[in-house]
């Protein structure tokens, strides 16, 4: 049965809609999140280094590599994808039984910050290759508190949800931010809880923030290959499938915020105790 | 049989032919050829007497045959060589091999400049087997010959060596015999028989082609413009080269050089002997330049003197003014024809033996009209300039020759160019980048004159700590400014994997197909442990092969698929270190649980800590749990994992090699990275001149014996 509302209480029922339902309350969701995430591009950092990848059989292999990666803390400390890290000769490697003997090492790390042409130098203290991440951290402490994203204020998105990607352009247009929306098209929790993007805004890109749509935080686009051991079963097959597969682990998976705080806890546990060592 | 005979017999009268074929000097110098020879006559005369003929005739070529050896043989070496080459601005050592002959009783080795070629170190075997440091005396790129002298002080008083000696190579006609003598494949000494098919060999164009064809050592650099090769048919192989082909009385007649199976060519001895004379007088061959190439009058139409068919530009030729397509007819007033391809090395030949400086007069016919043009020669220098690697600027540079400048249209007469760019370098780096052909001028605003220059002040810059380098750069005759910001990388190591939880256990997914031949009650599927690590809590909770771990902390872990082989470690790394967790298995038909603390996930081979020896060009890491699995060795074997050794290095000629775990050094125990480089930079200060390396490879220990050469490397 419909009841027809008296005019009085009108006003009061869309104001307490826009209060109660999330995401569309007054004041809180951004007219124009596009222009209002850009500044958190200033968090954005860019990382020059060289690979040095030992391959059996062929002797040392250095490569020249620029990353973006994420100031995760005021501290200076650095999260960046650790496929990323590793290159295309990383990904290859991971593709191989026992990593193919491949050993790689990061070095003469610089870090631009801000506008700064000369970099700042920093080091690899940890990584976690099944969670796609990799923490830098800078020799010398930051002179300033650098503009930060922290993980620790962080949202969750459902499928159907729209999130924001924020980029930088390659240097060739100033490394200009860009802000790219998209669809949640499903959660996942297998090989562990991820969110998927929908096809149409999928992204081979790796490091980079996921908003919501009031600008908070949700994960970060990983990378997701199966593990040795199941890796048979990944590759093992036509390469129509082998493109499908690559599509969803490579299409900008998004790992949850949540998942980062955690792995970055661990990730200072194991600096102190290498520092005490 | 009788077939078989038939062919033999053929086989053999086809021998005594070409044996009659032979100089006549060495049929009257091979006792028992001639009579041997006269018998077969008679043999054949007779007829049916032919068998014991040919026996006898057998007998005495075999006799002339160990004779003309043994007049060479004991003074034929075997030449191994270390090797460095350029690629990608990097240094890479080797090794190459070779062959060559004993000369002189100074101990001069005649062998190839290609096999000679980059080399940093050369050690040559005597025919007793022993091996004795040589160092290079010269080498001339142009004939492909080199001279080393053996180190006289490694022989014992009062001993001599054995010399082979020269005969002529002009002397030699088609069907000859010869033999090659060598060590082809690097095996010990050989010999093999052939005849010579053919004494004026060049090689043209091809396909009816008279144009002669430019050889290249390597890319840049020709060779063989003089050289009129012995082509034969004495089996010869890589390894080979250097090795003297013989007459049948013992002189060496040509110097093996190019070729594969029965078809090789050799360096006549007449010119061997004259570069051989040059090298060991001046290090060098000096020789005259106009800057010329000739074509021989076949299939021209003209018949009178030689087409002049190129002429370098600005060259003395050029500037004497010289055309192509002018004929010479008469050099120096000596009339001159050339009609056959095989007569250009002769012309080119003698324009390079006349002096440096000295003047040349060239009757020419420009169309029809008669002139003459006094050409002044100038010195005749390598095509490609010396190499070297500067390695912490990541580049290699080349001297510039004449020859470079000319065809890299480099309007520059000094500086080095750059001749390769390592990856991720700081030449790489610097921006701008150098780049490839670019021709470095100046450091900190001061000229680079040549490659000698250039490598003193690299020994000067990289003193001490690293520091920045103003460089200017020619790039296309633009005058470019780079910055190179060497750095010292020493010690980066992988990044480590953030700590787990593990569970020391290997397992395999046990999927229902399987498992339903199992007795796994209701659950139907699970992990079956594979192995369990010896020394792990694992061990220690008395987990055994064979049982079926179904939950973790009372959650199923049933894999539905290979898909999920990984999901039983995810889970156990999704708990923290140190934990008590409980699995649910089944042993034996029955379902247990066992409580199991978890641990620190172990070192992969990956994050292994790593250390390279830049003396003994030799990379190690440490040991990581899992080689000991794999490798069955228990706690008690200390050592490093060798990586790699490079083949030139002294480790990859003593011997070491990628997978030995080093054991001992000098006698003292390796038990890990820090013990290693410890003992090595005792090994460094004492600069001992023999290592004696303890390896453990494979199911044996093997002793390795490391000769390092402290000697400091001569620019």
């Amino acid at each position: 049965m419909i009841q027809k509302m008296p005019h009085a209480v009108v006003p009061v029922v869309l104001v307490m809609l826009c209060v109660l339902l999330p995401g569309t309350a007054l004041g809180e969701t951004p007219e124009n999140p596009y222009r209002d995430l850009l500044p958190h591009a200033e968090a954005l950092v860019t990382v020059k280094y060289v690979l040095e990848a030992k391959v059996p059989g062929m002797g040392n292999q250095e490569m020249e590599n620029e990353v973006t990666c994420l100031m995760i803390a005021a501290d200076g400390l650095i999260l960046c994808s650790n496929a990323a890290m590793g290159g295309t000769m990383g990904l290859l490697a991971r593709m191989m039984v026992g990593g193919g003997g491949v050993s790689l090492v990061p070095k003469q790390i610089e870090v631009l910050l801000g506008e700064a042409s000369e970099g700042a130098k920093a080091t690899v203290v940890a990584r976690d290759t099944e969670r796609d991440l990799s923490w830098l951290s800078l020799d010398e402490p930051p002179e300033s508190v650098p503009r930060f994203l922290d993980f620790s204020d962080h949202a969750s998105l459902e499928p159907g949800d729209t999130f924001y990607r924020l980029r930088r352009l390659d240097e060739f247009f100033g490394r200009a931010p860009a802000v790219e929306a998209g669809i949640i098209s499903a959660v996942v929790d297998k090989p562990r809880r991820l969110l998927v993007p929908e096809i149409s805004s999928a992204s081979g890109a790796f490091g980079l923030p996921v908003f919501d749509d009031r600008g908070q935080l949700v994960g970060i686009t990983v990378l997701q290959l199966p593990g040795e051991e199941t890796r048979g079963s990944m590759f093992d097959a036509s390469m129509g499938s082998i493109g499908n597969k690559m599509q969803d682990m490579a299409g900008g998976l998004v790992l949850p915020a949540s998942e980062v705080v955690r792995a970055t806890q661990l990730a200072r546990e194991s600096m102190a105790a290498d520092e005490d060592e | 049989m009788h077939q078989l005979w038939k062919t033999l017999r053929g086989c053999l009268l086809v021998t005594v032919m070409g044996l009659l074929a032979l100089p006549a000097g060495v049929l009257a110098e091979a006792p028992g050829v001639e009579s041997a020879a006269a018998e077969q006559s008679a043999a054949d005369t007779a007829g049916g007497g032919d068998v014991l003929a040919m026996d006898d005739f057998r007998r005495e070529l075999r006799r002339v045959i160990g004779e003309a050896r043994d007049r060479v043989f004991p003074a034929l070496v075997s030449i191994r060589v270390a090797t460095v080459r350029y690629i990608g601005g990097r240094e890479l050592k080797g090794q190459s091999v070779g062959s060559g002959t004993i000369i002189t009783p100074e101990g001069h080795v005649l062998t190839n400049q290609h096999v000679v070629q980059n080399g940093q170190r050369f050690i040559c075997t005597l025919a007793d087997k022993r091996e004795i440091e040589a160092e290079l005396v010269g080498e001339d790129h142009l004939t492909d010959l080199a001279v080393l002298k053996l180190d006289l002080s490694a022989l014992e008083d009062g001993e001599t060596l054995p010399v082979a000696e020269f005969g002529r190579s002009a002397d030699l006609e088609v069907g000859d015999y010869v033999m090659a003598m060598g060590s082809p494949f690097s095996l010990s000494r050989s010999v093999s028989l052939g005849i010579v098919s053919n004494t004026e060999r060049v090689f043209a164009g091809g396909f009816g082609s008279d144009d002669v064809e430019e050889l290249e050592l390597e890319r840049g650099q020709r060779t063989g413009l003089f050289t009129r090769w012995i082509q034969h048919d004495a089996v010869i192989s890589p390894g080979n080269s250097g090795g003297p082909l013989v007459n049948l009385l013992g002189e060496i007649v040509g110097v093996n050089e190019l070729g594969t199976g029965p078809l090789g060519f050799a360096i006549p001895s007449d010119l061997s002997q004259e570069v051989f004379e040059a090298l060991r007088e001046h290090g060098e061959v000096r020789r005259s330049w106009l800057g010329l190439s000739f074509k021989a009058l076949q299939r021209t139409g003209f018949d009178q003197g030689v087409l002049i068919d190129g002429v370098v530009l600005d060259g003395p030729a050029d500037r004497a003014g010289i055309e192509a397509g002018d004929r010479l007819i008469s050099l120096d007033g000596e009339p001159l024809t050339i009609r056959f391809v095989d007569e250009i090395p002769l012309l080119m030949s003698r324009v390079a033996s006349t002096p440096v400086g000295a003047t040349l007069t060239f009757g020419l016919l420009r169309g029809d009209e008669p002139i003459e043009i006094d050409v002044v020669t100038e010195k005749l220098d390598r095509d490609l300039g010396e190499e070297a690697a500067f390695p912490l600027w990541g580049f290699s540079g080349r001297d510039i020759t004449g020859k470079m400048a000319r065809d890299l249209k480099l309007d520059v007469e000094s500086g080095v160019m750059i001749s390769g760019i390592r990856r991720g370098g700081p030449a790489q780096q610097a921006e701008p980048s150098f780049g490839g052909g670019d021709v470095l001028r100046s450091l900190n605003g001061e000229t680079v004159t040549s490659l000698d220059d250039l490598i003193e002040r690299y020994g000067d810059l990289t003193e001490g700590e690293p520091q920045d380098i103003l460089v200017e750069l020619d790039r296309m005759g633009t005058r470019q400014l780079t910055l190179l910001e060497p750095r010292d990388d020493d010690g980066a190591l992988p990044p480590r994997e953030l700590p787990k939880a593990w569970i020391g256990v290997a397992t395999q997914p046990l999927l229902p197909s399987l498992a339903r031949h199992l007795d796994l009650g209701e659950d139907g599927r699970g992990f079956r442990i594979t192995r369990v690590y010896p020394n792990t809590e694992a061990a220690r909770a008395d987990l055994e092969v064979g049982d079926v771990i179904v939950a973790l902390e009372g959650e199923p872990v049933l894999p539905r698929g290979p898909q999920d082989g990984g999901l039983l470690n995810r889970r156990i790394r999704s708990l923290d270190i140190d934990q008590q967790a409980t699995l649910g298995l089944w042993r034996g038909g029955e379902r247990l649980d066992v409580t199991v603390t978890l641990e620190r996930t172990r070192l992969s081979r990956e994050e292994a800590r790593r250390h390279e020896d830049p003396d003994f060009e030799l990379s190690v890491r440490e040991l990581t749990f899992f080689d000991r699995d794999e490798n069955l060795w228990d706690e008690e074997i200390r050592g490093v994992l060798v990586e790699g050794a490079d083949p030139g290095g002294w480790a990859g000629i003593g011997g070491l090699r990628a997978g030995d775990l080093i054991l001992e050094i000098d006698g003292d125990a390796v038990r890990g990275l820090k013990s290693f480089r410890r003992l090595m930079a005792e090994v460094k200060e004492r600069q001992d001149e023999r290592v004696m390396v303890l390896v453990l490879r494979g199911s044996r220990t093997r002793a390795r014996l490391l000769q390092p050469d402290w000697t400091p490397a001569e620019d």
